[in-house]
């Protein structure tokens, strides 16, 4: 089936509003293009269409991988990452992973493969995926095993594309420690270039930025890699201009990590930058460890974060040093670049744990006091209702260092959130009911 | 900022509370809480993409009265000249606490490694030795291994160095990978000197080594110490271990084999078969004989350090307890091996490659796990002494220890 110029073009924006299920007019389109894209070292792509991609290894079905694509990279965390290079995200098994919170797929920045936000093997290891979904033949319910286990019956063609070893080793046998990285497939097969340029004619055809998932089954070592485009549909974008009302609290602008979206949150917690400078290294940890005790007494409603500093930070005169799990169930992440009467600390951007970040959907935001664009309304913070020894009593003695604040204790409906990761915007504001702000 | 935020300004905080208490004079005290030495310089780093970026980097050697220095180069964005210089002294209390004919050094490079491809990493290792390497040597000051600087990084390091030299010096790096003179034993050092502690106290205050043990934190150290303490101890039951998804409890006993394996396969120490869940705050407060605090800072506070009821506190991470928790346990009678010595077995390590490179002759695990045993022990004994005569907690003791052999080489040599 050929397609060119035109035709690709409508056919494309015929997928998009065909509800994104039309797979196979999508796997048409793609053929064609695939054409153009040089072979790799290990095995050639081609596109091949299927109903339900993946295949029966014992009792188990899965595809060999599935991958989420986005045609605008949201998740800038290093200069070198061209944004509009487009993204992808791979994981073992069916996608169901993809977007859990519970374990790492491989982000993969498509302008630059090989940049990890890793510096060493053991933190790969740490963050690279542990579990896999699949469907259980027999029974047709959906399943779950560990990563490790599955590859062990499969063929050396397969775990070489798909794992990698390092120096880490483990502690008892000596041996070396198996991760998943995808790091074959995406050095010795074309899946990278094959993902960019698909994602540049599809956005272009489409007018507007795509998110793409796909599926692919790896074959023998002298097979064709087998490509089977899923859903093609619109990127989220947020609505324009931006819908929030109410009091403007924190603005910032090109320096955001995380997809666009409009959100509301019942409560922030605000980290005052004035009474956290004057504490001791030993209060900076033990500040860390109560934001830990705190985010379990929220349980899983999410809420908006903002402190002083970087978040994650080893160095706690540079900020804050928390682990990610004392933080986890954050949905907005803010970092205040400034200091009180100290040094502005370059801005990390949650890059301290941005594997967590991704997994778990954050945005993150920095606040440069000063810049155009960016604003950070600490005096409502400071001022609104506390509501930290309510919410942890015994803690009273920190309620000048950490505020909690809630928006209905403010008599307000919610503090609502819109961030566009193409502008990389994001705006926060208290927003009141009606005849209110 | 306020001075005790500022890690230097802790460090000579620590060194003025132990200089006051040994009566050190003004002389004396001036120079021992200040660096001897401190090189600050840039380094023209060029990137794939061509364009160069200038990273700022720094080296001090704190004090080589008791020998050369030696001490880690951090990769680190929020590297600053007062980290180093506090992470400086801190090697130097350690070295003479260990009685290592050592000096305290450290350095870095304020960088984001992750942003770094490997080509670049590689230009910056010899970049920062192309600088240094005129201050650098066998016997005045050995680079070593520490935050994102692996054993490849200092075996470019060395490399470097070799190659302005014109000859090989296998021992002017520490760290470095076995096939390039690395030593054997490195893998599980800090967790052996912390169980070797820990025996040596089991002895000392007559505590039962078959007894329960628990490990808040499950990397590296954490999961080398569940295996090595019934191995070096002959018994002990490991009741308890916590990671970041949460913790797993069973009081007649967790397998450390099978728990290990679990971690690498799973990723975490939750699940795990024949367990049930406890919370990390929950594992601190477990009625056991020894507590391996393994995982981060300040998990034992004033709020918790009355509940803590371990006999032995190892202190594998560092920092896990507060200086008023510490005062609690050591009045409650928790007898804490204070991270100071409890994760002190890496350095040793370290020490032992540059002996190795330096005769050129390469020991087996076997003799590196002895002589590893034999600092600890004398360390440990040397400390808990001091503890014992002076009545004061096991971490001052360590510093009393570590500040008086200073002041007396300083002394011998004629400085002061």
């Amino acid at each position: 089936m050929s397609l060119q110029g035109h035709s690709a073009n409508q056919a494309t924006k015929d997928v998009l509003s065909s509800g994104a299920a039309d797979s196979k007019a999508l796997a048409a389109i793609t053929e064609q293009w695939c054409a153009d894209i040089p072979p790799g070292t290990a095995a050639p792509l081609k596109v091949h269409y299927t109903e339900r991609p993946g295949a029966a290894h014992g009792r188990r079905f899965y595809p060999d991988v599935s991958g989420w694509a986005a045609s605008h990279n949201p998740y800038v965390w290093s200069e070198y990452i061209d944004p509009s290079a487009g993204v992808m995200r791979l994981v073992f098994g069916a996608a169901s992973k993809l977007h859990a919170r519970d374990d790492y797929p491989r982000l993969v920045a498509l302008n630059a493969p090989n940049r990890r936000p890793e510096a060493y093997f053991e933190e790969i290891c740490t963050h690279s995926q542990r579990r896999a979904d699949f469907t259980d033949v027999k029974t047709g319910a959906p399943e779950t095993g560990y990563v490790l286990d599955l590859l062990q019956e499969r063929d050396t063609h397969v775990v070489e594309l798909l794992t990698s070893t390092g120096d880490a080793y483990h502690p008892v046998t000596g041996e070396p420690i198996r991760a998943l990285t995808c790091e074959g497939l995406l050095r010795d097969t074309p899946l990278v270039g094959f993902t960019r340029e698909i994602l540049r004619r599809l956005a272009d055809a489409a007018g507007r930025p795509v998110e793409l998932h796909f599926a692919l089954q790896l074959g023998d070592r002298d097979g064709a890699i087998l490509w089977t485009p899923r859903e093609l549909r619109p990127a989220e974008t947020p609505p324009e201009p931006h819908p929030v009302q109410g009091r403007i609290l924190l603005t910032s602008s090109g320096f955001t990590l995380g997809r666009s979206r409009l959100a509301r949150f019942e409560r922030a917690v605000y980290i005052s930058p004035a009474q956290y400078s004057p504490l001791s290294l030993s209060n900076r940890y033990e500040l860390a460890r109560l934001l830990g005790r705190l985010r379990r007494a929220f349980g899983d409603s999410p809420w908006i974060l903002i402190g002083p500093g970087r978040w994650g930070t080893s160095s706690p005169e540079l900020g804050i040093p928390v682990r990610f799990a004392e933080i986890n169930g954050a949905g907005i992440l803010i970092e205040l670049a400034e200091m009180h009467d100290t040094l502005t600390p370059e801005v990390a951007l949650g890059t301290h744990f941005l594997n967590d970040i991704v997994s778990h959907d954050i945005l993150c935001a920095a606040i440069l006091s000063g810049r155009e664009g960016h604003r950070a309304d600490g005096t409502y913070f400071e001022e609104m209702p506390n509501e930290l020894a309510r919410i942890m009593p015994g803690m009273e003695s920190w309620a000048s260092v950490v505020r909690v604040v809630e928006a209905r204790a403010c008599g307000g409906e919610a503090f609502v959130v819109w961030a566009d990761a193409v502008q990389r915007r994001m705006i926060c504001a208290i927003e009141f009911g009606r005849g209110r702000g | 900022m306020n001075e005790q935020s500022n890690a230097f300004a802790v460090a000579q905080a620590q060194f003025d509370e132990a200089a006051g208490i040994l009566g050190l004079e003004p002389a004396m005290r001036e120079l021992l809480r200040w660096p001897r030495r401190e090189y600050r310089f840039t380094i023209p780093l060029r990137l794939d993409d061509g364009s160069t970026q200038v990273m700022h980097a720094y080296r001090v050697q704190y004090n080589d009265a008791r020998g050369p220095c030696m001490g880690g180069v951090r990769w680190h964005p929020d590297e600053t000249m007062d980290t180093v210089r506090a992470l400086a002294a801190w090697m130097t209390w350690k070295f003479a606490v260990l009685d290592i004919p050592l000096g305290g050094g450290n350095g870095g490079v304020t960088c984001n490694p992750k942003k770094l491809s490997i080509a670049e990493k590689e230009r910056l290792a010899r970049g920062w030795m192309r600088v240094m390497a005129r201050e650098l040597g066998q016997d005045r000051d050995i680079p070593a291994p520490d935050v994102y600087t692996t054993p490849q990084v200092m075996a470019w390091m060395a490399d470097e160095f070799e190659t302005i030299a014109g000859y090989s010096h296998p021992a002017v790096i520490a760290g470095k990978p076995p096939a390039l003179g690395g030593s054997q034993g490195r893998t599980d050092a800090t967790a052996r000197g912390g169980v070797y502690c820990v025996r040596e106290a089991c002895r000392t205050l007559g505590v039962d080594p078959n007894g329960a043990f628990a490990v808040q934190g499950f990397g590296n150290a954490g999961q080398h110490v569940a295996l090595l303490h019934p191995e070096i101890l002959g018994g002990g039951c490991l009741v308890a271990v916590s990671d970041t998804s949460g913790g797993v409890y069973n009081p007649n006993g967790l397998d450390p084999k099978a728990l290990v394996d679990h971690k690498l396969r799973t990723g975490q120490v939750s699940g795990f078969p024949g367990s049930e869940p406890i919370t990390n705050e929950d594992l601190l407060e477990l009625e056991v004989n020894v507590l391996y605090p393994a995982a981060m800072e300040n998990v034992i506070t004033q709020s918790n350090a009355d509940r803590i009821r371990a006999r032995i506190c190892c202190e594998l991470a560092d920092g896990p307890s507060t200086p008023e928790a510490d005062t609690l346990l050591h009045v409650r009678g928790v007898h804490v091996i204070p991270d100071f010595l409890a994760n002190a077995g890496g350095m040793i390590v370290g020490y032992f490659e540059q002996v190795q490179g330096k005769n050129n002759y390469f020991w087996t695990l076997d003799i590196v796990h002895r002589q590893l045993d034999r600092r600890m022990t004398e360390a440990y004994q040397s400390v808990y002494r001091l503890h014992k005569e002076k009545s004061v907690p096991m971490r001052l003791a360590a510093y009393l220890v570590a500040v008086s052999r200073m002041a007396e080489a300083v002394k011998l040599r004629g400085w002061v």
